[in-house]
């Protein structure tokens, strides 16, 4: 279960990047709309109350805190990483 | 001057220097989650022992009686657990102070060979291997860090939108700023609440002065009362004959309702005084239940039970969030990660610094350059070279674990002169460097499986997977560092119009 909820997280920050600009253009090639965006916001809230939630069913409350905050600060960097490598090779499919 | 302005400053200089002291303090301690994962590796003797447990504590204690011969302060006991097979025993010395520590295998009882194991890279978070002083050192680091964070925070103009945001190839400081940025942001919670927490540890021993003043200058008499705990003072009478350890661990379990025994602790065991203090453990809980029970050490009649006071539980209860005991292997990985992310954030942060200055040669950058070096290239080395030393030098050489430390201590001093010697090939240095630390840890699995029989990855894939795993991260680091030193080349010189905006071409840690 904490896989699943480790997944929730990344895809709930994922999600949240997505709603930015720079992000959705290195993925997309456009800014997203404004629903879209404020779809992708919804996406990553309610994705990081679920990681929340199944970490606390799992851990209880004192240490399913604690885990879920790891998970989301692991996804956030996960993320940021993943993203860096797609917009590089953005980068170098678009000078070929 | 401005707050931003005031506080960039702060962040610039209250980051810089203490930048190599806290990477040292953030590295080790990231070890030190998996400390004792790494301990059970570094015992190969334990790896090919199969069979019942057998050995008991007070064998453990007759062991100590038969080879401690200096009368003795007090000695603890700490029976095998899932993540600490084995037996270990610590004492100290009567009068003189001297600690000494001591493992024993849980099926034959017999002492294993000497090793510094993973509590080496935990002293050396909180106190440098340099005691009191060292642990003052480490607190206002510790300070200094909360201070760049917090400053760090208030500087920062783009927060939210530059959340997930990395440009690798962007130019000068740029892509490091980036770095410094996710990796700080990010794990922002994490590394506030680690540094809080850490300096809040030892804040009695930081600001004993209240303490003193309201204690009369005893601070045992604060210690006790402020845990609740059990202290008998000694009678200066000789001992009688003490009830056997199993039996009194026996009826604590009993008590407890429980088999998890933790640390069997004997107050000054010559003495008529003599007091056996036995600890529940329970890993379930982020704060340990601080549940004591004090018996007679002759008589085995309970004297104590300890009743935490609230305002301790919750003392507890941060330095169990500190120390990641807690919830098992998932917290610990998580802790790592993010640990190895404040180390990404430090070394980031430190280059940002170095490219900002290096198109105006500021005084000092070559001292950075080398502290740069010395430090975030020559703590892994020195700590890969330390588990290399745990697998070559012989088994039955006396002083084994000062050989290892010495080997520690020796690898980083030839990380700083090769650092000194090479002053002016940054680049070169950096890839070399790079290079011997993959070198180090791929050959280290191989070295294991040379040296160690029963430890090595293919004998642990499948049967031990906490001594696999230590390999298998090894083997991993050492392909990513390998991969890193390909691909770190330095770039095409920018052209001198666009220079002034990129700053230096060229990565200088």
């Amino acid at each position: 279960m904490s896989i699943l909820a480790f997944v929730t997280a990344v895809a709930a920050m994922l999600c949240l990047s997505l709603a930015m600009a720079r992000h959705h253009r290195d993925l997309f090639g456009r800014p997203p709309g404004r629903p879209r965006q404020l779809l992708y916001r919804l996406l990553g809230i309610l994705g990081t109350a679920l990681c929340l939630l199944l970490n606390l069913r799992d851990g209880g409350g004192e240490i399913g805190m604690v885990t879920a905050m790891g998970q989301l600060m692991g996804a956030g960097i996960l993320v940021g990483l993943l993203l860096a490598r797609v917009a590089t090779a953005g980068m170098n499919n678009s000078r070929r | 001057m401005k707050l931003r302005q005031s506080m960039t400053t702060l962040h610039t200089w209250g980051g810089l220097l203490p930048s190599w002291l806290l990477f040292v303090v953030i590295f080790t301690g990231t070890l030190a989650c998996f400390d004792k994962e790494l301990e059970h590796w570094m015992r190969p003797a334990l790896h090919g022992s199969s069979g019942p447990a057998s050995a008991s504590a007070q064998q453990i204690s007759d062991w100590l009686a038969d080879n401690v011969s200096a009368p003795l302060h007090a000695y603890w006991i700490h029976p095998p657990t899932e993540r600490t097979p084995f037996w270990q025993l610590g004492w100290e010395e009567d009068g003189s102070g001297q600690r000494g520590r001591a493992v024993f295998d849980p099926v034959t009882g017999a002492a294993l060979p000497e090793t510094l194991g993973g509590d080496f890279f935990f002293t050396l978070h909180y106190n440098l291997h340099a005691g009191q002083i060292g642990m003052y050192i480490v607190g206002l680091a510790g300070v200094f860090m909360l201070a760049a964070l917090v400053s760090g925070v208030i500087i920062h103009r783009r927060i939210f939108k530059d959340f997930f945001t990395l440009r690798p190839r962007a130019q000068g400081q740029r892509a490091w700023l980036d770095a410094h940025n996710l990796f700080g942001v990010v794990g922002l919670p994490f590394h506030l609440v680690l540094a809080y927490t850490g300096v809040a540890i030892f804040v009695a021993a930081y600001m004993p002065a209240g303490g003193m003043v309201a204690y009369n200058s005893d601070p045992l008499a604060f210690y006790h009362e402020v845990q609740g705990g059990y202290h008998r003072n000694e009678l200066d009478r000789p001992a009688g004959t003490p009830v056997p350890l199993d039996q009194l661990v026996t009826a604590a379990q009993q008590q407890w309702q429980s088999t998890d025994t933790g640390w069997i602790i004997v107050e000054h065991p010559a003495d008529a005084s003599s007091v056996v203090s036995i600890r529940r453990r329970d890993p379930s809980r982020i704060g340990s239940p601080q549940d004591t029970l004090s018996y007679d050490a002759f008589t085995g009649e309970l004297l104590h039970q300890q009743q935490t006071p609230p305002a301790y539980r919750g003392y507890i209860w941060m330095v169990g969030l500190h120390m990641a005991q807690f919830g098992g292997s998932l917290i610990r990985l998580l802790y790592g990660v993010l640990g190895l992310a404040g180390c990404m954030m430090l070394v980031a942060g430190n280059t940002v610094w170095l490219r900002k200055r290096a198109a105006r040669q500021t005084p000092g950058l070559h001292l950075v350059q080398a502290l740069n070096t010395a430090v975030f290239f020559g703590l892994p080395v020195a700590s890969l070279v330390l588990l290399w030393a745990n697998r070559l030098i012989p088994a039955e050489l006396e002083h084994r674990a000062s050989v290892e430390a010495w080997s520690f201590v020796l690898a980083w001093l030839a990380v700083t002169l090769a650092t000194l010697v090479s002053s002016r090939q940054p680049l070169a240095r950096a890839r070399a460097l790079l290079g011997v630390m993959a070198a180090l840890a791929l050959g280290l699995p191989l070295v294991n499986f040379l040296t160690a029989p029963y430890s090595h990855l293919l004998a642990t894939f499948g049967t031990a997977p906490e001594l696999a795993l230590v390999d298998l991260t090894l083997l991993i680091c050492g392909v990513l560092l390998a991969v890193a030193m390909a691909r770190y080349r330095p770039r095409q010189p920018v052209p001198a119009a666009r220079k002034t905006e990129c700053g230096e071409s060229e990565v200088t840690v």
